[in-house]
């Protein structure tokens, strides 16, 4: 029986080290160790064998086995790595070709610039006030200390609703300034952006909608050097901080004193003007805001007592600041809705 | 306005760069528009004297004229110009001259003749409009000189922005007065000089004011024997360059001191003003007039109007008469020069149309105290160019109450240095303050200011606070951050919703649109959306064309407009939305603008990757974009409802759902109707989802806990029914999850499907249940049980046929 054990064990690891493939292998694997394999039949027969015998036996016939299986192992491991070898050699996947597309939407630029603009304001502490579209005269205008038949509305051509007298689309974001205070008492940092129209033709430079971001600020001290603070450093945000900033009186009646707020102009840098450059024609500066110290009249309006607090409002196009940051050469195109222009913008 | 600058260095010298002078305006609060270099005329166009004018031997029409240009020999130029006499001085360009249009000329010859350069018209040389015949100069000049260096010629003009409260820079003196006061300058405002002949304005002129409220103040002067022609060159070029036409030398002299000193004056033809007797009233109703423009025009009470006993010949402040228009036979003139209430002359030029350089001027209010100066200097030029004799005499008649109602502001430093943040000594706020040309004198802690006659913007304490910080640029003041407490900006409920959406319907692979809040009716009546659905249309009044005749009840109207674009430009797919508004009166007419969520989705999905092909939209695309949506919200699937919805106008009625979220309605979706995608000449299928925001707000938890995770696996069980196609496969899910079972995790439709073996009209739906205890793992055989009892009550509740 030892003999014919040592022959099994020789032909079986001869057997295991001659298959090529794993399948091969199994075959062999069966043949020796299956249930009828004649490795196995060899551990059934040890019942056969004397008791006085079957320790010294069946050590033989383990270490026969044990050998096999380590031999059955080894095999495996080695026609595994074969595999891995000839599947590294052979798989290719042609990398040039397309991903699967997955379906990718687009914010639109407005959208996109008016929260960032919201979002400086609110980390200097300024919260979102909305207000309605529709409004009344009085809000938009006379609140505003515009008088009736006064030349300044005729700077803000109003469309008028068929709905009363004075119901109007609001030319501005300022009458949201007269909501906010009527309804609040200072100390006031708001920030409103929102939808506004004018009566004008839907063209290059115009459109009968387009969109403000207004603020203002009241308190018991806020000056004319704080409005002028505040806003340098939101543009610097906003624009960069190589950004020059300049104050120039203007008019509005809502405001007083008044001041215009330009940028240095991107392109061309305003200390060195480029006579020739589009974004500016030439002047090196930019008109991006106007602002001013709220005019007693509207402190007034909204029941405020101009000698015991006084603030600074501003508003700006986000439309225009739209076009400028994005080079879009044609006001237009942000209504159009021309996707192949949408999908321009980020996600 | 235009202003001509050697214009304006006839009231103030600047010494320096035009640039430096555009800054300083500029940042004074007069913005410059732009500087325009004008009459810059090639050296080679000379002053020319004619000095034979001859007939051409070979042509009819040509002449052949000899031309002393200051050389030793007279040129010889061949023209075809009417009018042509020795003597004449004219300008000439010489051969290899540039024309101020581009053209060079060139040395020609005319059938046999050779002309060595061209007579000029004045708008050959941008001097004018005239281009039928040759520029004959007024004076005498030294024939060679160029042309470039006649006085007037060569100019610069600066176009500058003038904000409505500042009518007093509408003039070359209030742009004067500007410089001198930011730069220090000295202003010289010569007065006119004035002769008087002849017969009394009185005797033959009477002025009567019946409305001194709305006409405080009325001058008026005569001149006889005029002559009226054209007026000189000198004058015809400052009116062009300051933007208005020539007419004749008595209009042009007035529209020259109206632009010179800012006071609109009007002449009339004496003859033909009734008796010479002027009565400025308000028009009586149904009144009618024929405007200079010749249109004849039905007045209302509102408008001011001169009138002579006959009737009206002017309306006040904004448009002369046909009638009493000045033409060539006219000798005399009434000239007239008034205060008119800016509000009146406003409401008429806005209600005829009819803005005219006078009304712009009337409606920013004129100096009350430069009405008779600038009588005074028109009557002084016509005097001079056209001949006429002023008679002497003022006929006025002042109310007296013109600037009465502007008493002094007072002023406090203390007041100045708060607003503007930065300390002001007393006597610089002085300083600045005399410098615009108001009085002042101390008072208290500040001073008491008059303000000078031509600056009706100057009202209150502010007002003056602003001139300070101007005169010293704004650039002064120090740059400064609030002293306020520490405080939180809040973003606010409705921004953080909408953001929250934007970025799930992103996710979703939808693209953003903004569109315009208008659309025209019939669309509207069409499209009213769900937010839109009880609200009547709001009309806009005064709209530019109909396609903003009245605000959308629905953001739908314009996606589905930009969809038609997108697809006129070749787009194959359209996934997109809006975050907007409906406008509209609700049934109680109070108007409203609801926001809404709206998606529309069109054409055809691109394909994924190859292999997989592009597919057509469909209802579960536009389902599957409000289920990531509502997902995404944390809106638990379970308690969001899917009911068909029938008839609603603007859906298929087959293929629209009423959306709701906890048993409320927030929406609905489907395929635009068939009648409108065709109306709208729009592809078959179109599909268009509108949430109404604030109720989606409403319904979405305000905070999320974490659910503890499954700590058992779970075991799912198929199951699959038969049923007719109108069956809803919503009510299986419904029934098993009314179970409220625990121990049921969730259900799902795996499959739909229809065909063989099925028999037609039948459908076969799969669902997939899975079971799951949160305590231990399940056995086999409670999950049979538990299957079997689901499939036992679905059978009797429907009477299924299902097959596990």
């Amino acid at each position: 029986m030892q003999t014919e054990l040592a022959a099994l064990r020789t032909a079986a690891v001869a057997a295991i080290e001659a298959a090529r493939t794993e399948a091969e292998l199994e075959a062999v694997r069966v043949q020796y160790l299956g249930k009828k394999g004649s490795l196995t039949t060899v551990v059934r027969g040890l019942r056969d064998v004397p008791a006085a015998e079957r320790p010294a036996m069946g050590a033989l016939v383990n270490d026969a086995k044990q050998a096999v299986e380590a031999a059955l192992a080894g095999a495996a491991e080695r026609l595994a790595r074969e595999r891995l070898t000839r599947s590294l050699a052979e798989e290719r996947v042609d990398v040039t070709l397309p991903g699967r597309a997955r379906l990718r939407g687009h914010v639109h630029p407005l959208r996109l610039l008016e929260d960032e603009i919201v979002d400086i304001f609110v980390s200097m502490g300024f919260s979102v006030a909305d207000g309605p579209e529709i409004e009344d005269d009085y809000h938009n205008f006379g609140a505003l200390n515009f008088p009736p038949e006064h030349p300044a509305r005729d700077m803000q051509d109003t469309l008028f609703l068929d709905a009363g007298d004075d119901v109007l689309l609001r030319t501005h974001t300022s009458p949201v300034q007269i909501r906010v205070m009527k309804a609040q008492k200072p100390p006031l940092r708001v920030i409103v952006p929102g939808t506004v129209y004018r009566r004008d033709e839907l063209d290059p430079t115009h459109s009968p909608m387009f969109h403000q971001i207004e603020g203002f600020m009241v308190d018991e001290r806020v000056s004319f050097a704080d409005l002028k603070g505040t806003l340098t450093h939101f543009l610097r945000r906003l624009f960069g901080p190589e950004t020059a900033v300049r104050f120039q009186p203007t008019f509005f009646p809502f405001t007083e004193p008044s001041a215009q707020i330009d940028i240095s102009c991107p392109s061309c840098a305003a200390s060195a003007a480029d006579r020739t450059c589009r974004v500016c024609k030439g002047k090196g500066w930019l008109e991006t805001m106007g602002s001013g110290m709220i005019h007693p009249n509207v402190l007034r309006a909204v029941g405020y007592d101009p000698e015991a607090v006084q603030g600074f409002a501003f508003g700006m196009g986000v439309d225009r600041i739209a076009l400028r940051r994005y080079g879009i050469g044609d006001l237009r195109l942000l209504f159009d809705n021309d996707l192949r222009f949408l999908a321009q913008f980020e996600g | 306005m235009h202003v001509p600058l050697s214009w304006l260095a006839e009231f103030v010298t600047w010494r320096g760069a035009t640039a430096a002078l555009v800054d300083r305006l500029t940042m004074a609060g007069l913005e410059v528009e732009g500087v325009e270099e004008v009459g810059r005329l090639d050296r080679r166009i000379r002053v020319g004297r004619l000095t034979a004018v001859e007939a051409h031997a070979g042509a009819d029409r040509l002449q052949v004229c000899r031309v002393d240009v200051g050389e030793r020999a007279p040129l010889a130029v061949v023209s075809a110009a009417p009018g042509l006499a020795a003597g004449q001085p004219v300008p000439v360009a010489l051969a290899g001259a540039r024309l101020p249009g581009g053209r060079t000329v060139e040395t020609a010859d005319f059938r046999g003749v050779a002309s060595a350069g061209l007579l000029c018209s004045e708008a050959e040389l941008d001097l004018g409009d005239d281009a039928s015949r040759v520029l004959v100069f007024d004076d005498a000049l030294a024939p060679g000189t160029p042309l470039v260096e006649l006085p007037g010629i060569a100019d610069s003009v600066v176009s500058v922005e003038v904000t409505p409260n500042r009518g007093d820079w509408l003039s070359i003196l209030g742009v004067a007065r500007e410089i001198a006061a930011v730069t220090g300058a000295r202003l010289r405002h010569p007065s006119p000089r004035l002769r008087e002949r002849g017969a009394a304005a009185a005797r033959e002129v009477s002025v009567r004011v019946e409305a001194p409220d709305l006409c405080p103040r009325y001058c008026a002067r005569v001149v006889r024997e005029v002559t009226i022609e054209p007026s000189p060159l000198w004058l015809r070029l400052r009116l062009r360059r300051a933007g208005m036409r020539a007419v004749n030398g008595v209009v042009d002299a007035t529209n020259h001191v109206m632009l010179e000193r800012g006071q609109p004056l009007h002449a009339f033809d004496l003859a033909r003003v009734a008796e010479g007797r002027v009565i400025v009233r308000r028009a009586a109703a149904g009144e009618r007039m024929t405007t200079l423009d010749g249109v004849e025009r039905a007045l209302v009470s509102d408008d001011l109007v001169i009138a002579d006993p006959r009737g009206p010949v002017a309306l006040a402040g904004v448009m002369g008469g046909q009638d009493s228009e000045v033409a060539p036979a006219t000798r005399a003139l009434l000239l007239e020069s008034a205060w008119f209430a800016p509000a009146a002359v406003r409401r008429t030029a806005r209600r005829t149309g009819l803005q005219s350089q006078a009304s712009y001027r009337f409606e920013r209010r004129v100096d009350p105290a430069m009405v008779r100066e600038a009588l005074d200097c028109v009557a002084a030029l016509i005097a001079r160019l056209a001949g006429g004799r002023v008679a002497p005499g003022v006929v006025q008649q002042d109310s007296g109450t013109l600037g009465r109602d502007a008493p002094a502001i007072r002023l406090r430093t203390a007041r100045t240095s708060a607003l503007l943040g930065t300390g002001f000594p007393r006597g610089e706020v002085a300083r600045r303050v005399r410098a615009i040309g108001a009085r002042c004198r101390p008072n208290g802690q500040g001073l008491l200011v008059t303000p000078p006659s031509w600056r009706g913007d100057l009202r209150i304490e502010e007002d003056l606070i602003e001139e300070v910080a101007r005169l010293g640029g704004y650039d002064s003041i120090p740059v400064t951050l609030p002293e306020a407490a520490v405080v939180s900006g809040e973003l606010g409920e409705t921004r953080r919703f909408s953001r929250r959406v934007r970025r799930l319907l992103v996710a979703a692979g939808l693209t953003e649109m903004v569109t315009l809040s208008f659309t025209d009716p019939e669309t509207n009546r069409r499209l009213p959306g769900f937010v839109g659905r009880d609200l009547v249309p709001l009309a806009v009044k005064n709209p530019l064309s109909s396609e903003t005749g009245e605000l959308r009840r629905s953001p739908l109207s314009g996606l589905v407009r930009a969809l038609r674009t997108n697809l006129d430009l070749g787009a194959t797919f359209v996934g997109a939305f809006e975050l907007g508004k409906g406008y509209g009166t609700d049934p109680g007419g109070v108007r409203r603008e609801p926001r809404a969520v709206t998606v529309l989705l069109a054409g055809t999905r691109p394909p994924e990757g190859l292999g997989r092909s592009a597919a057509a939209v469909d209802f579960f695309d536009l389902k599957g974009v409000l289920e990531s949506l509502l997902g995404g919200l944390d809106v638990d699937p379970a308690r969001v409802g899917w009911r068909p919805l029938g008839e609603v106008g603007f859906l298929h009625p087959g293929k629209a759902v009423l959306v709701e979220v906890f048993g409320a309605a927030v929406g609905c979706a489907g395929a635009l109707h068939p009648e409108i995608a065709q109306g709208c000449d729009l592809p078959a299928e179109v599909w268009v989802a509108e949430l109404d925001f604030e109720k989606l707000g409403a319904y979405v938890p305000r905070r999320v806990a974490v659910r503890p995770l499954p700590r058992f696996p779970a075991v799912t069980r198929d199951l699959a029914a038969v049923v007719d196609e109108a069956f809803r496969a919503g009510k299986i899910i419904e029934e098993i999850r009314a179970l409220a079972n625990p121990q049921i995790e969730s259900v799902r439709v795996f499959d739909c499907y229809r065909g063989a073996p099925i028999p037609p009209g039948r459908k076969s739906l799969a669902y997939s249940v899975s079971y799951r205890a949160a305590d231990r793992t399940l056995t086999d055989d409670e999950v049979n049980a538990l299957h079997a009892a689901l499939l036992e009550r679905l059978k009797t509740r429907f009477h299924l046929e299902l097959r596990v």
